[in-house]
């Protein structure tokens, strides 16, 4: 291996020997010990690559960037979430409104009436012990004749 | 913005219980994903710092891959990937997006520089100018180099996640890594 053999194999797989191919490294490792460019250009591209791996510890203000993006992102998300309900609301109205136009509406309630009507009329019988009562259930008719009497 | 006199590595992003988080929020719990969305903000904010040097246009970015994670939650597979690599790459589309809309001329943030170069401890000095000039040269980069180095060495994913993110097989994504390095080192020398 010469010098340009060990460039390029910095080139390739960085200035860390645990990723060079096993195959050149007691090579490259010889000739880096041995060889001032050679250990000049390791150097070189371990200083680099320690560089690219630094970086600061996390301050406040990080922290405090990071929280405010991420209630940034939790606002968004409620906000979107509102006007989705919303748009829903709008959208069954828009849909089902028709029903409380008129005729329709004038049939619609005639129907809520005689279902009114009707719901009476399943209703359980009121606790006995009226007289009134039970002759108006019971026996209207005579109550009638008795009235016209 | 304060610049901490202390430089440490990527943390660890905890995953345990991600797919079931996941389905939380797929079906529609706030907590879950306020839990997720807390746990992945920083990375993915700092990645697009790093592509897009415009903190605003990041904090934009990061709250729509938010958004999106909670509208197609019930879109993620764990079985295909970590939660972390599915949100790299939304994030990696919309920043190419803005990166293009922009066209060859990055405005450059002047808050993200001044994090990257202000004054610190004497100590710091000099790997604080070798960061500035670090984040100058890979802003001038291509935009795929640049991500490929800022996903292999910042974000610390391994080149088969880093080659999802990007959509490339592995093969395109160690040659992409291999451009940029190249690129960066000749910038990094004045080459």
């Amino acid at each position: 291996m010469d010098i340009q053999d060990f460039r390029q194999l910095l080139d390739t797989h960085g200035a860390d020997p645990a990723r060079w191919p096993q195959a050149m490294r007691a090579a490259a490792l010889t000739l880096r010990d041995r060889n001032p460019q050679a250990q000049a250009a390791w150097r070189e591209a371990s200083r680099l690559e320690a560089l690219l791996r630094t970086r600061p510890a996390e301050t406040a203000e990080d922290r405090l960037r990071a929280a405010r993006v991420v209630a940034a992102s939790m606002a968004r998300i409620r906000a979107e979430a509102a006007a989705r309900e919303a748009s829903l609301a709008a959208r069954l109205w828009q849909e089902w409104r028709w029903l409380f136009a008129r005729p329709v509406g004038v049939g619609l309630a005639g129907v809520m009436l005689a279902g009114w009507f009707a719901g009476q009329g399943l209703l359980p019988l009121p606790p006995r012990g009226d007289p009134v009562l039970e002759l108006l259930l019971t026996e209207p008719l005579a109550l009638f004749e008795e009235d016209v009497s | 913005m304060g610049v901490t006199a202390e430089w440490v590595s990527a943390p660890a992003v905890p995953e345990a219980g991600e797919a079931a988080l996941m389905a939380r929020v797929a079906a529609g719990e706030e907590a879950a994903f306020r839990l997720l969305a807390e746990r992945h903000a920083p990375p993915l904010l700092r990645f697009a710092d790093r592509m897009l040097r415009n903190r605003a246009e990041a904090e934009e970015v990061v709250q729509e891959v938010l958004w999106r994670l909670w509208r197609q939650a019930g879109r993620f597979d764990a079985e295909r990937g970590r939660l972390a690599t599915w949100l790299h790459a939304i994030a990696w589309r919309l920043c190419l997006d803005r990166l293009r809309r922009r066209g060859a001329d990055l405005p450059l943030d002047a808050a993200a520089e001044a994090r990257d170069a202000a004054p610190s401890p004497l100590d710091l000095a000099s790997r604080q100018a070798e960061m500035a000039a670090l984040a100058v040269h890979l802003a001038a980069l291509p935009e795929r180099q640049r991500a490929a180095l800022t996903l292999f060495y910042h974000q610390e994913m391994e080149g088969p996640e880093a080659a999802a993110v990007l959509r490339l097989d592995l093969r395109a994504f160690w040659s992409l890594l291999r451009r940029g390095r190249a690129a960066l080192r000749a910038r990094m020398r004045g080459d």
